[in-house]
């Protein structure tokens, strides 16, 4: 696709023409704190698009919280603005399960066992039926982590279109068909863009990326995947990792890539909701008579980061945690992701090393 | 129209036959064609209440009715085992890849079931009874708590009139006189079975405890991983391979499995709940 330039004046425009055809939604900040809300003529003037990731994850928008599964989902056309390269790369595994797709390198690996899956039609028509404007970061928050976790700060893929903040507007490069549909609906908006907004855009990117590095130095773990395969004796994981664990489920609702959900009858018969689920609660895995998979803490957090690290990647070809960090802001028990697989990852160094 | 895969079809809960103090069959008529292979599941529901994940006890080639076979065990169970015959339930489905029979042509079978297990059991029995020319031997060995607690009783008795058909069973404890057949757990029915292990695939299903010992005992016999197929039925939810309760390391139960080799569960820690 293209790289565009658009000054601030031309956006301000923009983002009013966008208003007036389609639901938006945009970043509002409270407090050091990004809210995911929907712009209005009021608040337009307010949306955050850089700084970092919202509180909200995005799937939010695409599965909500609680939704009624049983009619013909609604066609609303939604633009959001102000995603992030994290968040877009949550994206990557919600589509593959809600698609049913298999993809992974690993589900060859794994014997071709896993199968073909239905497809969601709720989730399908909202993710087709949303516009992603993401946009790169020029701010962190102390748990951003994405440079471990294989990622940047800005993104590469999986936009609609991109924004990259200059001193005078933004670079706005295309990433889809619906995307530069939206640049030739406004052509007089945008401009080619100098080499020097190109420069700018670089010089950004990289000093994010060096903020990022110099944010997590105190980690020096690399290949989670390595890590959980590894694993680590049930101690570790009851007492050093899950010790804490007050079983709030905060870490699972903020989760970008955490997909379950219960599904439940209404009081209309025959109608079905579904609402966000956490595997991290005592009663998630229990079937009828008592038995549970996991009945600890420890074994749930531990096959919480399986399925983030290693089961994931394996069907989907990546890694289901992106490095957002929002699991680590919100739980009330401060586990670090990050800390917890420093932990394992000396351990097993520890076991390596001649005594 | 839209189709949502959430919803279900109305079923007539036609009979119940009263197996043992915990254990109905519930016999559904829907409203619509419905067919299943042998093993894979569907979600019954009552409406408004909820749902849960049964696999069919009767043969795949009998379409009219389904058969389900169901141990009362929680909120659920306790309020379909209340029901009187003639209510409105929902199933939707089927789901799973059930017994991929293909793979069992020209083997002998060794089917092993415990408790209520023998439900999808009795499917899969009908199923190769259906077409026995196909099969070698088939051994059934099923193992109950007690005399009381054994399903399908009356079927016993036709089953042990056919010809290739050898049937094994056990109880794991009774007062002396009501039982004349093998007291102990189901395991050691298998010292009695005959193996040609070259040409013998083994299909397992019953409680959690019996699916890991009875796959123990197995390969301790000389069995391959590859060889054994388990019934790995959990929390299964949607159905669908995406609410993720049903999930066993990598896998969905409900769309990978439910019928898993005991070569595909290697490295997940305690597959067997």
């Amino acid at each position: 696709m293209a790289v565009y330039y658009i000054t601030f004046t031309n956006w301000s425009t923009f983002l009013n023409a966008l208003l007036r055809q389609h639901s938006v939604y945009g970043l509002f900040e409270d407090n050091a704190n990004l809210f995911c809300q929907k712009l209005t003529a009021q608040n337009i003037s307010n949306i955050t698009v850089n700084r970092y990731r919202a509180v909200q994850p995005v799937k939010s928008l695409l599965f909500p919280v609680k939704e009624e599964v049983t009619h013909a989902p609604s066609l609303r056309p939604n633009v959001l603005i102000g995603a992030k390269a994290c968040d877009l790369g949550h994206l990557l595994t919600t589509d593959a399960i809600f698609s049913g797709r298999v993809s992974g390198a690993g589900s060859a690996g794994a014997g071709g066992f896993h199968r073909q899956g239905i497809e969601d039609p709720y989730y399908r028509i909202r993710r087709g039926n949303t516009i992603l404007i993401s946009a790169d970061c020029d701010d962190l928050r102390p748990s951003c982590f994405c440079t471990l976790m294989e990622g940047s700060p800005y993104p590469l893929k999986g936009f609609d279109m991109n924004l990259s903040p200059t001193r005078s507007g933004f670079l706005a490069e295309t990433g889809s068909e619906p995307g530069e549909a939206l640049v030739r609906a406004h052509t007089k908006l945008f401009q080619e863009p100098r080499p020097e907004h190109l420069e700018e855009r670089r010089q950004c990117r990289e000093n994010m990326t060096r903020r990022l590095q110099e944010n997590n130095r105190r980690f020096n773990w690399s290949n989670p995947k390595k890590i959980i395969e590894n694993g680590g004796p049930a101690k570790t994981w009851e007492q050093d990792i899950a010790g804490t664990c007050v079983e709030c489920d905060a870490c699972r609702f903020t989760c970008g890539t955490c997909y379950c959900f219960l599904l439940g009858e209404t009081v209309r018969k025959w109608d079905r909701i579904r609402t966000w689920d956490s595997c991290q609660s005592v009663g998630y895995g229990r079937v009828a008579g008592g038995a549970n998979p996991r009945r600890t803490r420890g074994e749930r957090l531990r096959n919480l980061y399986t399925c983030k690290l290693q089961y994931r990647p394996d069907n989907f070809g990546v890694y289901a945690c992106t490095g957002c960090g929002r699991c680590i802001d919100v739980c009330q028990g401060k586990i670090d992701i990050r800390e917890s697989l420093q932990k394992l990852y000396d351990e097993q160094a520890a076991v390596r090393a001649p005594k | 129209m839209f189709k949502s895969p959430y919803s279900s079809i109305p079923a007539r809960l036609e009979k119940i036959i009263e197996e043992t103090p915990t254990i109905k069959t519930f016999v559904l008529r829907p409203d619509q064609p419905f067919s299943f292979a042998t093993g894979q599941f569907i979600e019954l529901a009552i409406p408004g209440v909820g749902e849960a994940p049964f696999t069919p006890s009767s043969s795949p080639y009998a379409t009219e009715t389904i058969d389900v076979t169901i141990m009362r065990a929680g909120k659920l169970t306790g309020m379909l085992h209340d029901l009187r015959g003639g209510e409105t339930l929902g199933i939707r489905g089927p789901y799973g890849n059930g017994y991929q029979l293909e793979k069992y042509h020209g083997k002998d079978i060794l089917i092993v079931g415990g408790g209520v297990g023998m439900a999808p059991l009795r499917s899969f029995l009908l199923s190769l009874l259906a077409q026995k020319d196909k099969f070698g031997k088939i051994t059934l060995c099923y193992g109950s708590r007690a005399p009381e607690d054994v399903v399908y009783k009356y079927l016993f008795p036709e089953w042990s009139k056919i010809k290739g058909l050898e049937m094994l069973r056990s109880v794991d404890k009774c007062p002396v006189g009501n039982w004349d057949e093998t007291v102990g757990l189901v395991t050691c029915l298998l010292d009695k079975v005959h193996l040609d292990l070259k040409r013998t695939v083994a299909v397992v299903c019953g409680p959690p405890v019996m699916m890991k010992f009875g796959t123990l005992k197995l390969l301790d016999m000389g069995l391959k991983p590859s060889e054994i197929y388990l019934s790995m039925e959990g929390n299964m939810s949607c159905g669908l391979g995406k609410c993720g309760h049903c999930q066993i390391g990598p896998y969905f139960v409900c769309k990978d499995g439910p019928v898993f080799s005991y070569d595909q569960l290697k490295g997940i820690p305690n597959p067997f709940i």
